[in-house]
């Protein structure tokens, strides 16, 4: 999905379309306010930079800014200076369509360009990641809202199987019409979607139970209803955490992936994971509005090391934005399920009870659908919709730099095999569901030796790289994205291996085989791996 | 410029998108009126499909997805050591670790891929076993049902009910109404209950 090329946060589409002088108004405008920025920025004065980038939470406290000021100060991508092209003239969305183009496609410009390409991006974060959720009308039943009020008690009280048949009469026909749409949206047969409503209704309660190793459902449906308070998605939620849930989510946010790189960036002087875990626990549990900030903060810099790699697109520069939003409010959601209490009395206060749990569990249920065609539509060993907010097992470290390198090589080799689902599957659940031979020898061949357990011998466990994996498997595989695509455009015929080693052998860790044959299976292997992956991120 | 693909458009139709993602597909509409259409088209063929597909539906037992159970734990394998997969015919062990010191019956269910469940065992008063008359496992707290794979190639489910002995089974009475009771003591959680998929090949 694109980005709206609509101007700016305060002109909403319902409103009459910008007329040309207006909109030459505008732009003229804003390139003024991101030279002005610029030049003071330069010159050691952010306040004006802070003002343009004000759509995005960080800029309200300069030193939650400070880190990606230094990074635009340092040497930062830079943009060509642009104007409206003469063939736009009457045509604003045009116009405004072509700049956004030019400003993320030219090579070398100026920090304002930077700045101003910034200030849309955080201009779109406020007004559809939070104006929209506050935009939201909830009617209020007084009759449904005391009954799911009700059941919702039952839940928290540990007593659910009561209430099951009141339970699924509110929430299955929600249930069967999502399951139903992304049956429709993949063209699956009758017969098997017939089946799978049937499975997903039977297995609906199961799934809010929970199993041994998932977290129970109904915890997540609860976060997930209280997003949709009046507040927004996080600043309904971000009050209600105790200490405990803030401990969980800043020591997941400082060991993993990315979230690492911006904590390090934000705390630099702090030595190591666990002194910047405890400056992130204490900021959070401080300042409740602190994690839309932090969010904020980390998918800026995520924009910022993306324009590094010399990606300029604006569709792709949104996506960064989404999808690290999104995987940093999943985690945030599954540190709170772990304590369900904080939020049972904010929850059970919300207005509108009944439609924003109808609409709670309307996307609960897509994701769910999604996981479970992934799947093959097993309904097996339910997982959780939400992966758990995992810590690494007692007495077992985190990857270092170079387990990290070797375990991205073997990532990039399971999807040369084609394997990529049964990845995804495995380092969720432990599990693929299947004895796939091909899966078998990725585990116990390839996988470097020094990602596995330490101490297992021919028993070998995998925990480690499970926890690593549960994390981060999505961040290093959008990091991979663009040389996935590189290979993917690589002409195929003789002499494919040499073309692979040449974009791959530089990065490729020696601890993981590089393949000898199988070179044109890869090609389609990864074709079908970038539609799927393709597929999943433009989700909901 | 990408199109939104039926995946957003019908998560759109069924209000599945967050906010923001809905917005964004306003907006899209806003400029692009055949996106109306599109969305038209897909909300009749999904009203069309969910009607199909819930004039249909088979009553259900409600029971655990397969891997989840209800107050019960096991898991199955084959009877033998095996090369390749289950085929109709072939026996398979499930194992369950009784849930309490309860006196229990056995009950067993099938259901074939697309079929709905039925009770397969007991078929009558003379057939009844308790768990406690189950083989023991050789690690000693696990109780060993051998069953039979079924006639279908597929992933056949079987599931295991634990009602007590001493809950009344009315023999006379049709199959569907004997089991009535159980069927809502499973519903209710009051049963041990857990489910097997058991992939089967023709």
């Amino acid at each position: 999905m694109h980005t709206s090329y609509h101007p700016r946060p305060d002109t909403p589409p319902e409103e009459e379309p910008l007329r040309w002088a207006e909109f030459i108004d505008h732009h003229q405008r804003r390139r003024g306010a991101a030279k002005s920025a610029a030049a003071a920025l330069s010159s050691g004065d952010p306040r004006p930079a802070l003002a343009l980038l004000s759509g995005w939470r960080f800029a309200g406290a300069e030193q939650l800014a400070a880190p990606l000021l230094a990074a635009l100060s340092g040497g930062a991508p830079r943009y060509a200076e642009t104007a409206p092209l003469s063939h736009t003239e009457g045509d604003p969305d045009l116009a405004e369509y072509l700049h956004r183009q030019r400003l993320a496609v030219a090579g070398g410009g100026e920090l304002a360009d930077c700045l101003e390409a910034l200030a849309f991006l955080g201009g779109e974060v406020e007004r559809r990641e939070r104006a929209s959720w506050r935009a939201q009308r909830y009617l209020p039943d007084p009759e449904a809202d005391a009954e799911i009020g009700g059941l919702w008690a039952a839940w928290f009280s540990g007593n659910p199987w009561g209430i099951r048949d009141a339970w699924e009469a509110l929430l299955l026909p929600a249930i069967s019409e999502v399951f139903s749409a992304v049956m429709e949206a993949r063209s699956v047969p009758r017969e098997v979607r017939r089946a799978a409503i049937e499975d997903a209704r039977e297995g609906f309660f199961y799934l809010m139970l929970g199993g041994e190793e998932s977290t129970p459902g109904w915890r997540e449906l609860a976060v997930r209803t209280l997003e949709c308070a009046p507040e927004g998605p996080l600043d309904g939620v971000t009050p209600h955490p105790r200490p405990g849930t803030w401990d969980l989510v800043a020591r997941c946010a400082v060991r993993r992936g990315h979230l690492e790189t911006s904590a390090a960036a934000l705390w630099p002087d702090r030595p190591g994971a666990e002194a910047r875990a405890r400056a992130l626990r204490r900021t959070l549990a401080d300042d409740p509005g602190a994690a839309e900030a932090m969010l904020d903060l980390h998918a800026a810099l995520r924009v910022l090391d993306r324009w590094s790699t010399g990606a300029h697109d604006p569709a792709g520069d949104w996506r960064v934005v989404i999808q690290n939003r999104g995987r940093s409010r999943g985690r945030i959601r599954a540190a709170l399920t772990s304590d369900p209490a904080s939020i049972q009395e904010p929850l059970l206060r919300l207005d509108a009870l009944a439609a924003r749990t109808r609409a709670a569990v309307k996307r609960m249920a897509w994701a769910w659908a999604r996981q479970q065609l992934g799947r093959g539509l097993t309904f097996d060993a339910l997982a959780g919709v939400t992966p758990p907010c995992q810590q690494p097992p007692e007495g077992l470290a985190p990857l270092d730099d170079d387990e990290r390198a070797a375990l991205e090589s073997w990532v990039m080799l399971v999807v040369f095999k084609g394997r990529l689902g049964h990845l995804r599957r495995w380092s969720r659940t432990g599990g693929t569901g299947d004895t796939d031979s091909t899966w078998g020898r990725l585990l116990k061949d390839d996988l470097p030796a020094a990602l596995r357990d330490p101490g297992g011998g021919r028993n070998a466990s995998y925990h480690r790289v499970r926890t690593a994996l549960c994390e981060d498997l999505e961040a290093l595989l959008e990091a991979q994205l663009p040389a996935l695509q590189a290979l993917l455009a690589l002409p195929g015929g003789k002499g494919l291996r040499g073309r692979f080693e040449g974009l791959l052998m530089d990065g490729w860790s020696p601890t993981v085989p590089f393949p000898k044959s199988g070179f044109p299976t890869f090609h389609s292997n990864i074709a079908d791996a970038l539609e799927s992956l393709s597929r999943d991120w433009e989700a909901p | 410029m990408t199109r939104p693909g039926d995946d957003l458009l019908l998560a759109w139709i069924v209000g599945a998108l967050e906010p923001g993602r809905a917005l964004e597909l306003e907006e899209e509409a806003a400029r692009d009126p055949s996106l109306h259409d599109r969305v038209a088209r897909l909300r009749t063929t999904l009203a069309a499909a969910t009607a199909a597909t819930a004039a249909t539906a088979a009553p259900s037992w409600r029971l655990p997805p397969p891997g989840m159970a209800a107050n019960l734990s096991g898991g199955w394998a084959p009877a033998m050591v095996m090369s390749g997969a289950l085929r109709p015919g072939d026996r398979f062990v499930v194992k369950l670790a009784p849930p309490d010191a309860i006196k229990r019956a056995v009950v067993v269910l099938y259901r074939a891929a697309g079929a709905a469940w039925s009770v397969v065992f007991p078929g009558g008063p003379d057939e009844l076993v308790t768990l406690e008359e189950l083989p023991l496992e050789p690690d000693g707290a696990r109780r060993r049902l051998e069953l039979m794979a079924g006639p279908d190639a597929g992933v056949q489910r079987w599931a295991v009910a634990l009602p007590l002995v001493s809950a009344p089974i009315d023999w006379g009475l049709e199959p569907v109404a004997r089991w009535r009771l159980l069927k809502r003591a499973v519903a209710s959680g009051d049963v041990p209950v857990m489910t097997v998929a058991v992939p089967v090949g023709a």
